[in-house]
């Protein structure tokens, strides 16, 4: 336990170090370049270094390894920075304004997805070449590997645009008053509702095979065969002895999927104007913002280890037929 | 080889997957010199499909399909040497890991932990932004940065139970050299299992890279599927015109049929390497 946790510190650890060496080693260099491009433009280099200071909170001059340790300093205190894009504004405060609309929509998306994936993928696995079997699994396995920018745009082109039902892009409508009051809450699910689906369709497929296959698996078990030699209906069967023992498996793959959403939602908040954690990095790229894409990229990052490290712990204590030690 | 036709003959599906990817491949090799003299230009824009427009044209009135056929070979090309690059990297660290373990074991996983932790499109975004990607090459290795991680797993695990059998145990007891046994004895027993990865790993190579087109992060040189997607978004406004269904559905298409030619084929290839997993 104990070592898994140094592990994600250390991850953790070498995440910062990655990123912060990637945004000064490359040959790109966007502070040298920056600091160049303001020399020819007739700047003194006074001048230049200064603007470049203020803009990337880096000192170029400064020898690396001391900027390291001032990043270091800075991310313990929960000092991001201050971005480019939106002056006078934290990084962490805009972090702070994008995170709840990410983890709502992901976090819809996930549960509506594995419901369906769930209790679809049981029928399929149980009864093998029947309806659900045939009709869904072919669909199930193209949709599981196609990217949801793809569902996104076609989503938006014929929702938003061609039928013109929902609305194509924010969070909320102009009109309203953001708070807890019908108007808003009602907008903000309307305004949710295609981004949702986008990400929940290209989910349920890999649900679907998941739950199927990991069914069809625990029937074969011999406390199944027993359960049924006993007299149990085939719905006692299913909800008492089939879906509890072929639903832990796909546990560690729902934490999993909540860390991997938050990378995946650049795309489909892009397509939509959502203003979340995707929508907010892309903006940062576009606009060469370099730091708030690094804090960004930091948080995504650490949300994924965090939910590795969240998932590993919580099987211990789900299975008790899996000790501490066969996990770290 | 020998037995992929009669099993790709045992399904009209196999057939027609093999069939679609055989099609995506000729059209990324030759599909550009159906138009020696650049995309055709009609004068109406979002015009509907028509002989001499079968895909009808886009915002500035260029033929679609021409633009899908032209766009292929950059696309393809680049996956493809993306997926080699992929598959090259997990096989080798992962032989390396599984082969030699001990510390050199320890340590590649623990890189490759490490990789598989990091989402991919961020971190691809990303280095995108700092590093300026041109050309075919850069753009492939950018694209198979963090896709080896599972490869490596797998092929690791696979040679630490070869590695116990008889016949490699026969190999080391008359010295037949490590490069012999990973080279004669291991690796052919996990060829199969990289070929059919290898053809997963185009499609997922192809996600990235439309991605980072559509997002418009990659310097744009001519045009290909993700340029058509960004433009549809970003410089002619299609994706808010219903008009412009067919160019804007194209590209879609041609992705979602390289993706579902890719799962079929390689379910067949599945059933030529394990012919007792088809019987259940």
């Amino acid at each position: 336990m104990v070592r898994r946790l140094g592990t994600a510190v250390l991850m953790i650890f070498l995440v910062v170090t990655f990123t912060f060496f990637l945004l000064r080693l490359m040959p790109g260099n966007p502070t040298l370049i920056e600091y160049h491009l303001l020399l020819k433009q007739g700047d003194s280099p006074q001048a230049a270094l200064q603007y470049v200071n203020a803009l990337y909170g880096v000192n170029i001059h400064s020898p690396l390894f001391l900027q390291y340790l001032s990043y270091l300093g800075d991310l313990a205190h929960g000092n991001l920075g201050t971005s480019v894009l939106y002056p006078n504004t934290t990084v962490l405060s805009l972090v702070a304004a994008a995170l709840p609309w990410t983890v709502f929509s992901v976090g819809l998306a996930l549960t509506v997805s594995a419901i369906f994936g769930i209790l679809m993928g049981t029928v399929a696995g149980f009864k093998r070449n029947g309806l659900v079997d045939t009709l869904l699994t072919p669909v199930a396995t193209v949709l599981s590997g196609i990217p949801n920018y793809l569902t996104g745009t076609v989503f938006l082109f014929v929702f938003a645009v061609v039928l013109a039902w929902l609305p194509q892009s924010g969070a909320y409508g102009v009109g309203v008053r953001p708070g807890f009051n019908v108007p808003f809450l009602g907008s903000v699910f309307v305004h949710a509702a295609l981004p949702v689906v986008s990400y929940a369709v290209t989910q349920f497929g890999g649900w679907y095979l998941l739950m199927k296959s990991s069914t069809a698996s625990t029937l074969g078990q011999e406390f199944i065969v027993g359960a049924r030699s006993r007299g149990l209906t085939s719905s006692q069967v299913i909800y008492r002895y089939v879906m509890p023992n072929s639903l832990l498996p796909l546990f560690t793959n729902f934490v999993l999927a909540i860390g991997f959403m938050f990378g995946g939602s650049v795309f489909v908040e892009s397509i939509f104007s959502y203003p979340g954690l995707g929508y907010l990095l892309n903006q940062a790229v576009s606009n060469r913002d370099y730091s708030t894409m690094e804090g960004l990229f930091l948080i995504i990052t650490v949300a994924v280890i965090v939910s590795n490290l969240a998932a590993d712990l919580a099987y211990i204590k789900l299975d008790p037929r899996i000790s501490g030690e066969d996990v770290l | 080889m020998a037995r992929l036709w009669p099993v790709l003959k045992s399904r009209i599906s196999y057939l027609a997957a093999a069939a679609l990817l055989l099609m995506f491949a000729l059209m990324a090799i030759f599909g550009p010199m159906l138009y020696p003299h650049g995309i055709p230009q009609g004068s109406q824009f979002y015009a509907p499909p028509s002989w001499r427009y079968p895909l009808g044209t886009d915002y500035a009135g260029a033929s679609v399909l021409a633009e899908i056929i032209v766009g292929s070979r950059y696309v393809l090309f680049v996956a493809a040497l993306a997926a080699c690059f992929t598959m090259a990297i997990g096989v080798i660290v992962g032989l390396a890991s599984g082969y030699v373990g001990g510390l050199t074991d320890t340590v590649l996983m623990r890189v490759t932990d490490f990789i598989l932790t990091i989402p991919t499109y961020p971190l691809l975004i990303v280095i995108a932004a700092v590093v300026k990607i041109s050309g075919p090459i850069p753009m492939a290795i950018l694209l198979s940065i963090n896709g080896w991680g599972g490869m490596a797993r797998a092929v690791r695990s696979m040679v630490l139970s070869l590695k116990r059998r008889d016949f490699v145990e026969a190999a080391r007891s008359l010295e037949l050299g490590n490069g012999h046994i990973v080279g004669r004895q291991i690796l052919p027993l996990i060829m199969p299992y990289v070929i059919m990865h290898l053809i997963l790993a185009v499609t997922s190579s192809i996600y990235g890279e439309v991605g980072l087109f559509f997002l418009g992060l990659v310097p744009i040189q001519g045009t290909n599927w993700g340029v058509m997607l960004n433009f549809a978004f970003s410089a002619s406004g299609a994706i808010y015109v219903p008009s412009s269904v067919f160019y804007l559905m194209a590209p879609v298409g041609a992705i979602v049929l390289v993706q579902i030619g890719s799962v079929t084929f390689t379910k067949a290839l599945d059933e030529v390497f394990n012919p007792q997993i088809s019987a259940l």
